[in-house]
């Protein structure tokens, strides 16, 4: 393998763009703050360069199922199209100030154009939400079905389950007043301990993460899957 | 906008809604169109939105204002990216990658600790003296059996996490305390998560049953049930 | 065989369950209980907090959500904008900075200004408030912006040049409006990651943005309680019900509010199911035994 295509060079690229960024927060070095700001809008601008990659990979899946005619083809169409009509109409305008009364012509473009607006509020808004909105009727099957009190710990977890079930629904509340203190104190306390504990361990985590990068013992984001 | 466009608007939204709460009755063209239109889309304005970031504060004030000609340098490593695709070049997309990787790691590492390790320590250090038994008005705040259960609570479900030591003695106590906690506090978790889910279902029913809408509802309804039933009936009789 | 009663219990249709969630959801909808929905603290301190910004106050409004959890960040966005601009109102030295780290909050935060009448037609737009628009790059983006505004943010929502908006002509860093504001209150309304963990890396700890309000989905809540036990976050505005009991403090009942009573006739159904399902269990396992 040629020397400039080997691992140690992204590794050691990695360890001292980390080391700089702790380095000028802990030293605080005044000379070094507006390299420091210039360096992270740099990174900025390369890490948005990144967007075509969805796409890209896109194209690569559902042109070859338009060309090929696999299954559910004819769907792949209108995703091809209202992907490339969304990124055409949201090109941003070129005019130096819009004008007040945004997108009156076709020329002027961007994602306050009035037919980006129609598409975003009335097409992928109702499908985002709906889509996750299925979980609703998933969660009250699950529960229904994988709910159960098998053993002590089964049982703890369905009784905080349902007091907190009962805290949320005003109608419980309606019922006694207790439940709002009982579910208060359940999120307030029990919760908070097992969420802090849990956070205590993600800080943990990714300090370990960050060290092991750091060394290179970290490279499976260098793979890339391609 | 013109009321001919909010009915037209009106209706759309109507249509993709119901299309995709046909999917609980079962999986069908209706909810595969509309999947499909929700990818293109997203991916649409994902893009519309990042060129439009790049050309007002990269393209623009390095070629029009003639400023931070060194963004020049960020354009070239952005297009490296893209040597993803290409098996000869594949090495050169572990340069911005790396860059990228080794500044998020550096900003989050040198205040993780602060934020999300030491402040949750310090948390947890409550008072057990000048603080009431037990405040029946502030039911989670600070009060000795609250501060006592917080205590061993936290401590218990790091003990419970910690799988590298044996678990005997104190520690196992410990560990017996976490496990009762997680218990606890992951149903209380479950409760909120169903009264999540079921704030985006009401969220999109509500805007169905809207009084504007409920014609629109109405028909597609009509419409995409008749559809689906009919494919399932001309099915049916196939397989017969 | 025909079923057992118990057996029955523990196997009902999922289509069953799916058409009663769907109806006792569009029920109380169109005719409607009025429950009334009890505030809990955290909701109250978080109401608190924004009613005690000062005059000369800055108010840093971040909507960092998608369009999915639109049915819960929906109702909290817009209950904080009518409390902010109605705040302003009253306090006209208060300033307000909108943004976000996903793309799809600030698309939402534009159309609910232009329901306010506000935005790029208003003629105050630049002078008491302005609309940023999208920062990318979730993490790294929170720390290029407070470092350097006026490049990471070059442009407003509206294309116009950040350097002839009178509020933020002078702010060009986020210490800049630490120094000039001495209350800064940063409300984020939020859904998942980029979220208030790397908020506080990256704006609490370096430049001490010490007052944090958070409105997050129901799904969320239990991760933020730490940083309300710590002190690190004021409160929390807690999914649909806590969009809703904010809806009563400000006085303007919306959708959060329709939504209350769905909401509980749903949460029955869930403990109903459940119990019938444990039921059916036990019945089931104590034939077995016998």
């Amino acid at each position: 393998m040629a020397w400039y295509k080997r691992m140690e060079i992204p590794i050691a690229i990695t360890t001292v763009f980390a080391l700089y960024m702790i380095f000028e927060y802990f030293f605080n070095v005044p000379a070094l703050k507006p390299v420091t700001s210039s360096l992270l809008v740099f990174v900025e601008i390369m890490g948005v360069f990144a967007l075509g990659l969805g796409f890209i990979s896109i194209l690569m899946v559902h042109v070859p199922n338009i060309r090929k005619k696999r299954l559910y083809w004819p769907y792949s169409i209108p995703l091809l199209i209202l992907m490339f009509f969304l990124t055409i109409i949201g090109l941003p305008t070129w005019a130096p100030t819009p004008p007040k009364e945004y997108g009156t012509s076709l020329w002027i473009l961007g994602y306050l154009h009035p037919w980006f607006q129609f598409l975003y509020l009335n097409v992928i808004v109702p499908a985002d939400a709906t889509i996750f909105s299925l979980l609703a009727f998933f969660i009250a099957s699950a529960a229904y079905r994988a709910f159960r009190a098998r053993t002590k710990e089964a049982a703890a977890l369905l009784l905080a389950g349902v007091l907190m079930l009962l805290k949320n629904a005003p109608l419980g509340t309606a019922i006694w007043m207790g439940f709002a203190d009982i579910g208060t104190w359940l999120i307030g306390i029990p919760n908070m301990a097992c969420m802090r504990g849990i956070t205590i361990g993600i800080a943990l985590g990714t300090i370990a993460i960050g060290i092991r990068t750091l060394i290179g013992r970290e490279t499976g984001y260098f793979r890339g899957g391609g | 906008m013109p009321e001919i466009e909010v009915i037209f608007a009106s209706w759309v939204a109507a249509l993709l809604t119901l299309a995709v709460f046909s999917f609980i009755y079962k999986e069908n063209p209706w909810f595969r169109f509309v999947e499909h239109l929700y990818i293109g889309g997203t991916i649409g304005y994902n893009m519309a939105f990042n060129i439009d970031w790049l050309v007002k504060n990269a393209f623009i004030p390095v070629f029009v204002k003639g400023q931070y000609y060194e963004y020049v340098l960020a354009f070239i490593l952005g297009l490296l990216w893209y040597c993803r695709f290409s098996k000869r070049f594949f090495w050169l997309w572990r340069f911005p990658l790396s860059i990228m990787v080794g500044t998020g790691i550096g900003l989050a590492m040198r205040t993780v600790v602060m934020a999300q390790f030491i402040e949750q320590i310090r948390g947890t250090m409550l008072p057990l003296v000048g603080v009431p038994i037990w405040d029946p008005k502030r039911v989670a705040g600070s009060s000795l059996i609250n501060n006592i259960l917080i205590i061993l609570m936290v401590i218990g479900t790091v003990s419970y996490f910690y799988f590298t030591v044996e678990r005997k003695g104190a520690f196992k106590i410990g560990a017996e305390i976490g496990k009762w906690t997680i218990m606890l506090g992951l149903g209380a978790g479950f409760g909120n998560t169903v009264m999540a889910r079921m704030s985006l279902a009401i969220s999109r029913i509500g805007f169905l049953v809207k009084p504007e809408q409920q014609i629109a509802f109405l028909i597609l309804a009509i419409v995409i049930l008749g559809t689906i039933g009919y494919t399932s009936w001309t099915e049916k009789k196939k397989a017969a | 065989m025909s079923k057992s009663v118990w057996e029955r219990m523990m196997d009902v249709d999922r289509r069953v369950i799916y058409l009663l969630v769907f109806i006792l959801i569009m029920w109380p909808l169109v005719q409607p209980m009025g429950l009334p929905v009890p505030i809990a603290s955290i909701t109250k301190s978080v109401y608190d907090a924004v009613e005690a910004v000062p005059d000369g106050g800055m108010i840093l409004f971040s909507a960092d959500h998608g369009f999915a959890s639109i049915g819960e960040n929906g109702p909290q966005l817009w209950g904080f904008m009518q409390q902010v601009f109605d705040l302003q109102a009253r306090k006209p030295g208060i300033r307000i900075i909108f943004f976000g780290f996903w793309m799809e909050g600030t698309l939402i935060t534009d159309t609910y200004l232009k329901n306010l009448g506000k935005g790029r037609a208003d003629p105050n737009y630049g002078k008491t408030y302005a609309n940023l628009g999208w920062i990318p790059l979730a993490e790294t983006g929170m720390a290029v912006w407070a470092a350097d505004i006026h490049r990471t943010s070059a442009k407003d929502m509206y294309g116009n040049d950040i350097g002839t908006l009178p509020l933020m002509k002078d702010l060009k860093t986020l210490k800049d409006i630490v120094d000039k504001y001495p209350h800064v209150l940063f409300i984020t309304v939020e859904s998942g990651t980029p979220g208030l963990p790397e908020f506080l890396r990256q704006w609490q700890e370096p430049y001490n943005i010490r007052k944090i309000v958070v409105a997050c989905t129901a799904v969320s809540t239990p991760g933020m309680m730490p940083y309300v036990g710590t002190g690190q976050i004021i409160g929390v505005v807690d999914g649909l019900s806590g969009a809703a009991q904010y809806e009563v403090l400000i006085r303007k009942p919306g959708e959060a509010s329709a939504g209350t009573d769905a909401l509980s006739m749903t949460h029955f159904l869930v403990i109903a199911f459940v119990v019938i399902g444990n039921i059916g269990y036990f019945a089931m396992k104590g034939r077995k035994v016998s």
